[in-house]
């Protein structure tokens, strides 16, 4: 055929010559021709074109339908998206969430306190918030627990890593169909379908020497009672124990209580000083299972999980204690069903329900840790609870079946429980005493509307709305407004408004101890508002993306101190304890203001066989900006970070070499008391990743990873010791693992 | 609740059979049918479209609407005419007649067709000239030539390469590197 192709090279030439000058919307003049005439005989046969190049950029756009809740372009959606296929996730060898978005995506960057893994976007870090200004969701069902608002991005994620297709991640406020948590952006993991993981797999996966990961799944197609359907599983089990890395030594001093040398071991002698090698406390246990199954128009999907992980350098708890550990368990479910009862009219419903727990255990013989009179140490125990279920209805109207003016409607309702409480458990006596305590049951609702217009061809506009009414909160409007234009031959340029709110989460508005802390029964959504101005090009195999945003967040939670009236009042009416000469609150007090860029690009040649692809954001923060803008420096946070990578795929029978880094700027270490503000250095880290089939064994593959971080510094401080001390004159930071080898086998059968 | 008052509802085909977006499959098709050696001399002076629904599903007259719309705003082959139209398919044995009648060299099926009507076009079609295509990439198994569906968040080309060559189909080599080929 390619001889073919090629036997007349002035057509050929005249044929690329016409491609070239193609207008992008040509109007097919040919409506009104009249009845066929017979194929003119003289009809020039134009050439085959030999260049596949903008067929290969087609190829490359990306299809998704978390910013819209429907299938589109990336180019045409209202949001900025980036998606990450499993394709590039074998290729660069990544195992988590993080290592997703800090590898391959745009926009978001994430940073590991040794196992644990907190994620920011375009500048905007909240440090300490267990992911809950970002909503994760497993095809479009909320990881978000409404008791902590957490989900995890690191191991605890707790999704079989084979089972996904494609990571969509949205920039931006997401609230208006969406509702709370949506403020840094959405992350919608999608799963594969049975087409694509159809057969059997087992896999078999160590991070050397550290850690396991076993699984096993499997996928197919059905037919029943004339419906056709397919049913996708997997269930897999991490275990980790280490890397070894040493801490400290920091001396502390004695302890505030006895007056004696502090203890920090959970065995040997209370020398005051805490630190040393970390080598049993460091461990993970993470079984997980998702199941998804399609009968007709009916889908369920079912997720378990649970997630075990030590904290071995708390100063709270023993230090390398075995018996310190942080425990989630999920447990979720997902009915979908889906009809067209007209042409022009989809509805859908869903109905869903979640369990989640959370427990954190610190056992410590030091007896500042403990209540008053635990002098030989205490077990401190936090657990959370949570359960909800709901409801949501959708309807989409085309109002001319031509998909020009399209009107969605859709109303998510939820019942929720959640409870808490945390205690201290006398080491001596076993007697325990619950420090706070509560529960709350409530009702949610969310209506959103979105009505979407094409009046010309080159122009849409996409206008949202959702009102969600919560009893934790009261009520708030998330509005979004974006119009989209194809401005030129394979460029689109977005203009968006989008806000997106938080509402507290039960700790922060039920929390309270009569001992120091009064609950904020005041307490409201935080809210961030944003504008973004995005370009993108395609050129042939390459696309292009670069985009200008702003955004302002307020009413964000911080602690503080209660004023007197309140300490007063509290006092009086017996919420605080008599005597109590301080207390605190969460209150909504901080705002700032957040800006940038986002650049990248990605591309493909030799017949999408070198792939690559760079990213890059550059963000700014200023605080209290109706007042005085003024730099502002959120712990962990950088307003500089990217990634870069590139593969090549040699052929079916040979192995898939990937390189992809990733670079973060400086960021300024958490809580420290050290002046200046302790900066953790620039960050690099390179990997290097090979992937294929092993011969011999039909069905096999391996997959080796090896990374290097080129800074040991994490911005995490670490330790009792957060001010200069003797013998202590720099802030010690959590350190990073230097390297990381992963080798993998996966049988398809 | 909401389920029960939605589960007695006819479910259409609905547009989960049509995995990429129309806007993007017009555009994907009109590119790809250019690698199409045969299309050209096919076509002569005017590149005829025929898009043909389901008659007993309203879904899939309104997805092929939808398709017209767009095919109308892209260029299938440059410096030629190109009429889009659409209609109902009565049998398989009509719309091959039709097709050489009406010098059809682009036939693309909507959704609603089920496997047995599918394979009753394909049969139709084999010894005709025309590159035939389907909104649902579940219909080119059963003989469409061309389908596109989503692969790990990206348009994929699906080719019959069977039913090609028994429709007058040649597709470039080239072309052949990008798609997958279905048995």
């Amino acid at each position: 055929m390619r001889q073919a192709a090629l036997s007349s090279p002035p057509l050929l030439v005249l044929g690329v010559v016409l491609a070239v000058v193609e207008p992008a919307r040509a109007e097919a003049a040919a409506a009104s021709l009249p009845a066929a005439p017979p194929p003119a005989a003289e009809s020039p046969p134009l050439a085959a074109p030999e260049d596949t190049g903008e067929l290969s950029g087609l190829l490359d756009e990306d299809i998704v339908s978390a910013a819209s809740m429907a299938t589109e372009t990336a180019s045409t959606a209202p949001a900025t998206t980036w998606t990450i296929s499993s394709d590039e996730l074998r290729r660069h060898g990544v195992t988590t969430l993080a290592e997703a978005i800090n590898f391959l995506a745009l926009g978001m960057v994430t940073e590991r306190d040794l196992d644990f893994v907190e994620l920011g976007a375009r500048g905007v870090l909240i440090n300490g918030d267990y992911g809950s200004h970002v909503l994760v969701l497993i095809d479009g069902h909320a990881v978000n627990e409404p008791w902590d608002g957490a989900a995890y991005f690191d191991r605890a994620f707790a999704l079989p890593f084979e089972l996904i297709d494609h990571i969509e991640v949205v920039l931006g406020p997401g609230s208006v169909l969406y509702g709370s948590n949506a403020m840094l952006g959405v992350i919608n993991v999608v799963t594969k379908d049975a087409r694509a993981f159809a057969g059997g797999r087992l896999v078999l996966e160590s991070e050397l020497p550290s850690s396991i990961r076993a699984g096993v799944g499997g996928g197919g197609e059905f037919g029943l009672w004339g419906q056709r359907g397919q049913v996708v599983a997997m269930a897999e089990y991490f275990g980790a124990q280490g890397p070894a890395i040493v801490l400290g030594p920091q001396d502390y001093g004695v302890d505030a209580v006895t007056g004696t040398r502090r203890c920090f071991d959970a065995e040997g002698p209370c020398d005051g000083v805490w630190g040393g090698l970390v080598d049993r406390g460091r461990f993970q246990e993470i079984p997980s299972a998702f199941a998804h199954l399609r009968w007709g128009d009916v889908e369920a999907r079912v997720r378990g999980a649970l997630a075990r992980r030590g904290v071995p350098s708390s100063t709270y708890g023993d230090f390398d204690g075995t018996g310190n550990y942080e425990l989630d368990r999920w447990l979720a479910a997902d009915l979908r069903y889906h009809a067209a009862p007209l042409a022009q009219l989809d509805v859908g419903a869903r109905a869903y329900g979640d369990l989640y727990d959370y427990v954190e255990v610190l056992p410590t013989r030091a007896a500042e840790n403990c209540l008053e009179g635990q002098l030989g140490g205490c077990v401190y125990t936090l657990s959370g609870r949570s359960a909800w279920t709901g409801l949501e209805l959708q309807g989409r109207f085309d109002w001319f079946g031509d998909a020009a003016y399209t009107t969605m409607l859709g109303f998510d309702g939820r019942l929720r429980a959640v409870s808490s409480d945390d205690s201290y458990l006398d080491a001596m006596s076993q007697e325990l005493v619950v420090t706070s305590a509560y529960e709350a049951n409530e009702a949610a609702m969310g209506v959103y509307v979105e009505q979407t217009a094409r009046p010309l061809g080159w122009l849409s506009a996409n206008l949202g709305a959702r009102l969600d009414l919560d009893q934790r909160f009261g009520a708030h409007l998330s509005p979004r407004a974006a119009v989209v234009v194809d401005a030129w031959q394979d460029a689109t340029v977005k203009a968006i408004y989008a806000e997106a709110f938080r509402a507290p989460d039960a700790f922060e508005r039920y929390y309270s101890d009569p001992t120091w802390w009064l609950a904020s029964d005041n307490l409201g959504p935080e809210v961030v508002r944003a504008v973004e101005l995005v370009l993108q090009q395609r050129l042939g195999a390459q696309r292009l993306l670069a985009g200008l945003f702003a955004s302002h967040w307020q009413g964000l939670v911080r602690e503080e101190e209660v004023t007197a009236d309140e300490l007063a009042a509290a006092v009086a009416d017996g919420r605080l304890a008599p005597g109590i000469e301080y207390a605190y609150t969460y209150r909504n007090t901080a705002s700032m203001l957040s800006y940038g860029l986002n650049l990248g690009f990605e591309g493909s040649a030799l017949s999408r066989q070198l792939r690559y692809g760079a990213t890059l954001t550059l963000a700014r923060l200023q605080a209290d900006w109706l007042d005085v803008l003024e730099p502002l420096e959120l712990p962990v946070a950088s307003g500089l970070f990217g990634n870069a990578h590139v593969s090549y795929l040699f052929g079916p029978s040979w192995p898939t070499l990937g390189a992809a880094l990733r670079f973060v700027g400086p960021r300024p270490v958490d809580a420290s008391d050290f002046e200046p503000l302790p900066v953790a250095p620039p960050q690099l880290e390179l990997r290097f990743t090979a992937h294929g089939p092993l011969p011999l064994v039909q069905g096999l593959a391996y997959r080796i990873s090896l990374s290097g971080a080129f800074s040991s510094e994490s911005p995490y401080a670490v330790g009792p010791l957060s001010a200069p001390a003797e013998g202590y004159t720099r802030q010690e930071t959590m350190p990073v693992d230097p390297l990381r080898v992963l080798a993998g086998l996966q049988y398809s059968f | 609740v909401g389920l029960g008052l939605l589960l007695p509802l006819r479910a259409a085909a609905l547009d989960d059979d049509v995995r990429v977006p129309i806007p993007l499959q017009a555009t994907l098709l009109a590119k790809v049918a250019r690698y199409d050696g045969k299309l050209a001399p096919r076509a002569g002076t005017t590149v005829r479209v025929l898009v043909v629904y389901h008659s007993d599903d309203e879904r899939s007259r309104a997805n092929a609407g939808r398709l017209k719309t767009a095919l109308d705003g892209v260029t299938v082959l440059q410096g030629r005419a190109q009429q889009i139209e659409t209609s109902a398919l009565t049998t398989a044995t009509a719309l091959a007649e039709q097709i050489d009648r009406e010098h059809i060299a682009i036939v693309v099926l909507s959704t609603g067709f089920a496997p047995p009507e599918v394979r009753a076009v394909t049969a139709a079609l084999a010894g005709h000239d025309v590159l035939s295509a389907s909104l649902d990439p579940g219909h080119v198994p059963g003989g469409a030539v061309l389908g596109f569906d989503v692969a790990e968040g990206k348009p994929t080309i699906l080719v019959n390469l069977g039913q090609a060559r028994r429709q007058n189909v040649q597709l470039a080599a080239s072309l052949l590197a990008l798609v997958k080929v279905v048995p």
